[in-house]
């Protein structure tokens, strides 16, 4: 059976005015999320991963525009395009439909409320009723891997750990059919994280709720990802399932990132990429990697490669495939 | 070895307003009675599970909260007993380097301005172009180069890894003895983190600095650390050299702690049958027990009888518990 993606973006583009610049953050990105998946996008920081997040949920703000490009949900009344839903939808869509955990949320609480207020706040005006609010607090703070009790408390009495996890609690408030996680887990201690992230797990076996989760940390994702986008200097350089990608990587990127992964033996030391991306600002001419790519060849500067499936939906942007 | 700090039986308990009207209060043992003693151009790794009171000690460490009990020695003085004077030299010795680049530094003012402020509280001696010249210095030592193009740049206008280095920066510039770094890699991607970890190890080797890293990240921790204590609800559970930890662990929750490190291997799928086990209980109220009594798969009856002693089972190698007595 031919299944519909949930959410679809199609070759969406988004740019930031800074300085007289123009960064392009994310170029001509398309990507699909099924119901009940659990995507992951992995890169390097500025690589355009919170970016294109953002445009999932019409969230691009000045300095940013979007340039092109469409981001398709099929919700109850059938495909939206969420960069044309009106403001009123939107505000639906935004808890109820798709919510996102955002990246450094930690101290985006209010500083004033204590956390049950905030969670309470996000339930009324998105139509839980109010018999139900108290119970349903306890509920997702459990489920984010805290005790009940910080509820009476105001985000400064709580340590950065457990901040993030009022942020995922509040993101599952009104019980989305699809979460955005922006590095929701990097304050996190293993062992807290994999409480949590275990939780998610289980949500999305009993309610099909779908995840995407966006992170730095590509050993975490080999655990729970199904599907894997590798971005670099915004775009999609490979995409393929967990298993393709860590026993097949393809992408000389992909490879060095393997590569870094950090490991607990004492001696081995913690390997970073070597340069840095380039600066989106500039036309790039060619491959994005090519200056910091082993394997460059001449075509590699003068053509820049498209993302195409080398077979069994492993998708690849490199002019070595 | 001479120690810099030296922390004895620090207690610090947080005091909250609950219920309507505020009668009720609830208390919470951030620290538990805590001794540590970190060496001078020793980097001094602290790890556990969050929540457990890590930035808590650090702060205490450099007086930015007050204690219940205890005391804290710095070169062998206790800094709760500071005048002044005494309390500004010890500003200017010590620095901390915060968790978040992406809210630590004021988004309105310039990298020139927020680098420069210590020498401006410090070094009022100090000309304008002395501090330009210290500034530019400074920057370039954290690898951002060439360094005037960023004096009048604004954080928003720079890569996370850039505004930890601007970070580290400023904790440097008034050339501090002792350094606090609260989980200053934990935002940043690997490439990013493998610098300023270089960074950080270069304070120590060339400029002769201590520090105390704190992360929740064991793995980073051990690359750094020359030695490690494991926190968990306030109290030290472990302490030795970072080798030590890591090939053998002998907490319980330490165990733990390097068995759940994420391996990076698709076929090993998280099983979320696992989920079963109870939420951590974030608090301690200072009871009589050993506090990961309610989640050590070893607990024993006596060890919600007492504390377990935190003593030395091999050498430099200390643990709280009490499979060890
Ligand atoms: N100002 C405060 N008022 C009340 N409670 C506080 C305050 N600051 C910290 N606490 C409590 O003290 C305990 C320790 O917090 P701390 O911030 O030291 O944890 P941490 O180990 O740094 O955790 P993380 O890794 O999550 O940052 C927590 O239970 C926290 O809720
Ligand atoms: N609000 C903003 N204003 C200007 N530039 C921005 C803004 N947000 C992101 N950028 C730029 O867009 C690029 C992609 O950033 P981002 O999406 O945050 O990447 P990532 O999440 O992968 O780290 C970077 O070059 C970044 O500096
Ligand atoms: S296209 Fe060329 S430069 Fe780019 S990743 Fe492939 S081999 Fe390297
Ligand atoms: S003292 Fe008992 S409960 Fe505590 S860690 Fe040791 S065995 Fe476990
Ligand atoms: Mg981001
Ligand atoms: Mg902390």
């Amino acid at each position: 059976m031919m299944s519909f993606p949930l959410l679809e973006v199609k070759d969406i583009s988004v740019e930031y005015g800074v300085d007289g610049k123009t960064i392009k953050a994310v170029s001509h990105v398309n990507l699909e999320i099924n119901k009940g998946d659990i995507v992951a996008i992995v890169g390097e920081s500025g690589s355009g991963k919170s970016t294109l997040a953002m445009t999932f949920l019409n969230l691009i703000e000045k300095p940013g525009r979007i340039r092109n490009g469409k981001v398709n949900y099929r919700g109850a009344k059938g495909v939206v395009d969420v960069l044309r839903m009106r403001p009123v939808d939107l505000m639906r869509y935004r808890w109820k439909e798709v919510s996102m955990i955002f990246q450094s949320a930690m101290n985006s609480l209010n500083p004033v409320m204590r956390i049950e207020d905030q969670l309470k706040d996000v339930m009324i005006e998105h139509g839980t009723v109010e018999s139900a609010v108290d119970a349903k607090i306890d509920e997702k703070l459990k489920l984010a891997g805290l005790t009940t009790s910080v509820k009476k408390s105001y985000p400064h009495e709580l340590s950065g750990g457990m901040k993030q996890r009022v942020n995922i609690a509040l993101a599952l408030a009104c019980d989305p059919k699809l979460l955005i996680a922006d590095e929701a887990t990097t304050a996190l201690d293993v062992v807290v994280q994999r409480q949590i992230l275990t939780r998610l797990l289980k949500l999305k076996q009993d309610l099909s709720l779908s995840l995407v989760f966006i992170t730095h940390d590509i050993s975490l994702v080999a655990n729970i990802a199904e599907i894997i986008n590798v971005m670099y200097a915004g775009k999609i350089v490979e995409r393929a399932s967990a298993k393709q990608l860590f026993g097949n990587p393809l992408h000389p990127y992909t490879e060095a990132l393997l590569n870094s992964i950090p490991t607990l033996e004492k001696g081995t030391a913690i390997k970073g990429i070597k340069g840095t991306p380039p600066d989106l600002s500039k036309e790039i001419k060619g491959c994005p990697f090519a200056d910091r790519c082993p394997k460059m060849y001449d075509r590699c500067l003068a053509e820049s490669p498209e993302l195409k499936n080398v077979g069994d939906n492993h998708y690849v942007s490199c002019h070595l495939y | 070895m001479n120690s810099i700090i030296e922390t004895n039986q620090v207690t610090k308990e947080f005091v909250t307003k609950r219920g309507f009207l505020k009668r009720t209060t609830s208390t919470t043992r951030a620290l538990d009675q805590v001794n540590v003693t970190i060496n001078e151009n020793e980097i001094f790794g602290l790890i556990g599970e969050s929540g457990s009171g890590k930035t808590t000690l650090g702060l205490a460490i450099l007086r930015l909260i007050d204690l219940n009990q205890g005391k804290i020695n710095f070169f062998g003085e206790n800094i709760y007993d500071l005048k002044k004077r005494q309390l500004f030299n010890f500003r200017e010795k010590t620095q901390m380097i915060f968790q978040d680049p992406y809210s630590s530094l004021n988004p309105v003012v310039t990298i020139y301005k927020s680098v420069s402020t210590p020498l401006k509280v410090f070094h009022k001696e100090m000309s304008e172009e002395q501090v330009v010249d210290k500034v530019i210095q400074t920057l370039e030592t954290v690898g951002l180069t060439p360094a005037d193009q960023f004096l009048n740049k604004f954080p928003t206008q720079m890569s996370g890894g850039q505004r930890q280095r601007v970070g580290i920066a400023r904790a440097v510039i008034s050339d501090p003895d002792f350094i606090v770094a609260d989980e200053p890699v934990s935002m940043l991607d690997v490439s990013l983190r493998a610098d300023i970890l270089n960074i950080l190890v270069n304070l120590k080797l060339k400029l002769n600095k201590s520090m105390m890293f704190i992360s929740h990240d064991i793995t980073v921790t051990q690359y750094v650390s020359d030695r490690i204590a494991v926190m968990h609800l306030g109290q030290i559970v472990e302490m030795g050299e970072s080798g030590e930890i890591i090939k053998n662990p002998l907490h319980p929750y330490t165990k733990t702690l390097i068995d759940s490190i994420p391996v990076p291997d698709p076929n090993k799928k998280w099983n979320t049958d696992e989920i079963g086990g109870q939420i951590s209980e974030y608090t301690n109220e200072g009871k009589n027990e050993c506090s990961y009594a309610n989640k050590c798969p070893f607990v024993k009856n006596v060890c919600r009888e007492r504390r377990p002693d935190f003593k030395e089972v091999e050498k430099n190698h200390f643990v709280a518990c009490v499979l060890y007595d």
